[in-house]
């Protein structure tokens, strides 16, 4: 009896050793990358807007309603974009659901309560028929066991059916957007970076031509907001190119997990090492994000 | 100021707005090494001629890009929808296998009526 019992008991728990905490990492990660990128469309358009309009006032040059827009709110660029980054998020935090979700609790109360019901089969049992119950208390628990077990890893295999379905039927589109977003947000970061050279001049010429007249504060704060634009001539490309590294290895890391989740062992060393790298890599992007809003 | 940044010879333009902030950068170093205002001035309309057009082709690209884009957000969605459902069929198994407990309950509630027939 207790052979028979623990023998699927060793199977199943072999199968729900498997650990889905990569799925679940890298799932995180495309969350926070999908949220960083769209702050990083909304945050092109408005600096856009300000190197623009600042440098054509501060030379005096005429100003039309043009100047004080970005290129994204004009037309529908910035709703497709926002709309597809909120898919992503939201695909994200799907793929997140089904890498922890978590039935453990409930399994766990099942099999108390077969434990429980077959101690009361006991009782029962002898009252009626007089005779010995022919499974002894640790046999009850084997059963429980078993149960428990049995149960946690066909739950195991719904959630790994489930993830293979999403990453294979998504993962063109995936792909695409990777590609697209990478190439768009390396753009605008060197466009931005542009203007703020041409902000810049703006700004010190106007500086020079005034500075006569400047009190020791205003010259203060003439040289705290060239200080501010100076720095960001190099920290925003390279903020926009961390991010657009991010999209790209989104992509790459995921046909890994589309690759993988086709074969036996489910998530490959490949995957799992790739993953490790982009959560590091998110995570320095995050920061730089953090320091470039000061 | 700005910091000054050697042409690289470049056989195949792989990303245009990369050549042409170089360029930028270029001739924002000759503008405050110059101190002729007209020199400055003429200096400066280039800069913002290239700013403008670097800006220009990234708004065509962003057009281009824009029919793609909303082509992918439809698989995602309709991928996410998939997951989504996934996620209630496994809560609808975990109550599932919380049943057979009720059961194996069921079958012993039947056993004490019907037990002094078939024990």
């Amino acid at each position: 009896m207790k052979r028979l019992i623990l023998l699927p008991i060793a199977l199943a728990a072999l199968t729900a050793c498997v650990p889905l905490q990569p799925v679940k990492d890298f799932a995180s990660a495309s969350r926070d990358v999908g949220t960083t990128a769209r702050s990083a469309y909304v945050q092109f358009d408005s600096e856009l807007a300000k190197a623009k309009y600042t440098s054509a006032m501060l030379r005096g040059e005429p100003v039309t309603p043009e100047t004080f827009s970005g290129i994204l709110t004009k037309d529908q660029g910035m709703e497709i974009r926002a709309d597809m980054l909120d898919g992503l998020v939201n695909y994200a935090s799907a793929l997140e659901t089904l890498a922890t979700k978590n039935t453990s609790a409930e399994i766990n109360s099942a099999a108390a309560d077969i434990s429980a019901q077959l101690k009361a089969f006991e009782g029962d049992y002898k009252a009626l028929g007089g005779t010995d119950w022919p499974l002894t208390s640790s046999d009850n628990a084997l059963i429980a066991s078993a149960f428990k077990v049995t149960a946690d890893a066909s739950v195991l295999q719904l959630r790994r059916n489930a993830i293979r379905n999403a990453v294979v039927k998504s993962d063109p589109a995936i792909q695409k957007i990777s590609t697209l977003l990478q190439q768009e947000l390396t753009s605008m970061g060197t466009v931005i970076g542009g203007y703020y050279l041409q902000n810049e001049t703006a700004f010190i010429t106007a500086y020079e031509q005034k500075k006569a007249a400047l009190s020791p504060g205003e010259i203060l704060a003439y040289g705290e907001m060239i200080k501010v634009i100076h720095d960001r001539i190099q920290d925003t490309p390279a903020f926009y190119g961390k991010v657009a590294t991010c999209c790209e290895k989104i992509g790459v890391t995921h046909a890994k997990l589309r690759a993988s989740t086709g074969t036996r062992e489910f998530l490959s060393k490949e995957f799992v090492d790739d993953v490790k790298d982009l959560v590091s890599y998110v995570k320095e992007t995050k920061n730089h994000y953090k320091e470039l809003a000061k | 100021m700005s910091v000054s940044k050697p042409f690289t010879p470049v056989t195949q333009p792989e990303n245009i707005h990369q050549l042409i902030f170089q360029a930028v950068q270029q001739l924002s170093a000759v503008y405050y090494g110059t101190s002729a205002p007209e020199q400055k001035e003429v200096i400066y309309k280039l800069i913002k001629e290239l700013n403008d057009r670097s800006l220009s082709l990234l708004e065509q690209e962003i057009d281009t890009n824009s029919q793609d884009l909303v082509d992918a957000t439809d698989l995602i969605k309709s991928s996410t929808a998939t997951a989504k459902q996934a996620i209630g069929d496994i809560d609808k198994t975990t109550k599932l296998i919380g049943q057979v407990a009720q059961a194996i309950q069921i079958i012993d509630q039947v056993l004490k009526i019907a037990g002094p027939f078939v024990v």
